[in-house]
């Protein structure tokens, strides 16, 4: 879909491709959390799904709307947590893997309403297919008679 | 959200997780690029100290909080100063000018008393 954000491989989370313009960080702890950017004239909220603290780390990206926008840089407290949660909702989110502060990989997932932890469980089942399904090709591949040869 | 003065005397509060299997407090900037940590203000519970930090869950076994007194942290070179943001009113960056390496990190380590690790309510489930 045109209005997903698309990141790069080796991006800081936080400002996840070359040609995004980093706007207001709405939430910081020790790196930036939750904030605002733009790609391409769209907006985008990302927030850290699941380890804040933690060297490997969950990273969701939404495209918001510019009421949505608009609420995000005005509301404080309760009313910004419930507008953050509802920007993460109900959409076409780009969910990303960081490792050491530096994106590595991500899947589009359909963001319902269950919130942060359950879609990083479900970007998680995801990512596993993925790789289990690459690892596999890979085998095969190796397997492969005349591949095999260079292979060992 | 207007930042105020943090007197040395104030106590902030360093949010901490076992999350990975064992103890983890920041004591320095990681990713190299950036020359601050986060506290906040206050002596917070190790549920309290979590909120602003997780997105989402509840407060368990593997949330903690450790407590250091300003003037320590100042003592040591440090700026400690309220950078309050609409998420987080009570948030306070503590930086340093130069080099934040081992023998740096000891003694931030050193100012905090702690951790102290969420208790389960009897009966909960401790995961």
């Amino acid at each position: 879909m045109a209005d997903l954000l698309l990141p790069q491989q080796g991006a800081r989370p936080w400002a996840p491709a070359d040609n995004v313009t980093v706007g207001e960080v709405l939430n910081e702890y020790n790196i930036p959390l939750i904030g605002l950017l733009e790609q391409d004239g769209n907006s985008y909220l990302y927030a850290c799904l699941f380890g804040e603290l933690e060297p490997v780390n969950i990273w969701a990206y939404s495209h918001v709307t510019t009421q949505e926008f608009d609420q995000l840089t005005r509301l404080e407290g309760a009313a910004l947590t419930t507008a953050i949660d509802q920007a993460l909702m109900n959409r076409m989110t780009v969910v990303a893997l960081a490792s050491d502060y530096k994106l590595v990989d991500w899947v589009e997932v359909d963001a319902g309403m269950e919130g942060s932890l359950a879609l990083a469980r479900r970007f998680l089942g995801r990512m596993r297919t993925r790789v289990e399904t690459t690892r596999r090709e890979v085998e095969d591949l190796v397997s492969q008679e005349e591949l095999a040869c260079s292979a060992m | 959200m207007q930042p105020r003065e943090i007197d040395d005397g104030e106590y902030v509060s360093q949010y901490g997780s076992r999350q990975t299997g064992k103890a983890f407090f920041w004591d320095r900037p990681r990713p190299r690029d950036f020359d601050g940590l986060s506290v906040m203000i206050g002596r917070l519970t190790p549920e309290e100290a979590r909120q602003p930090v997780r997105r989402d869950g509840m407060a368990s076994h593997l949330d903690g909080v450790r407590y250091a007194k300003v003037g320590d942290l100042r003592a040591l070179g440090m700026e400690v100063v309220h950078t309050p943001s609409r998420a987080n009113p009570d948030h306070v960056s503590v930086r340093r000018a130069g080099e934040w390496g081992d023998e740096v990190a000891g003694r931030f380590n050193e100012c905090f008393e702690g951790p102290q690790w969420y208790e389960e309510p009897e009966g909960g489930d401790d995961g």
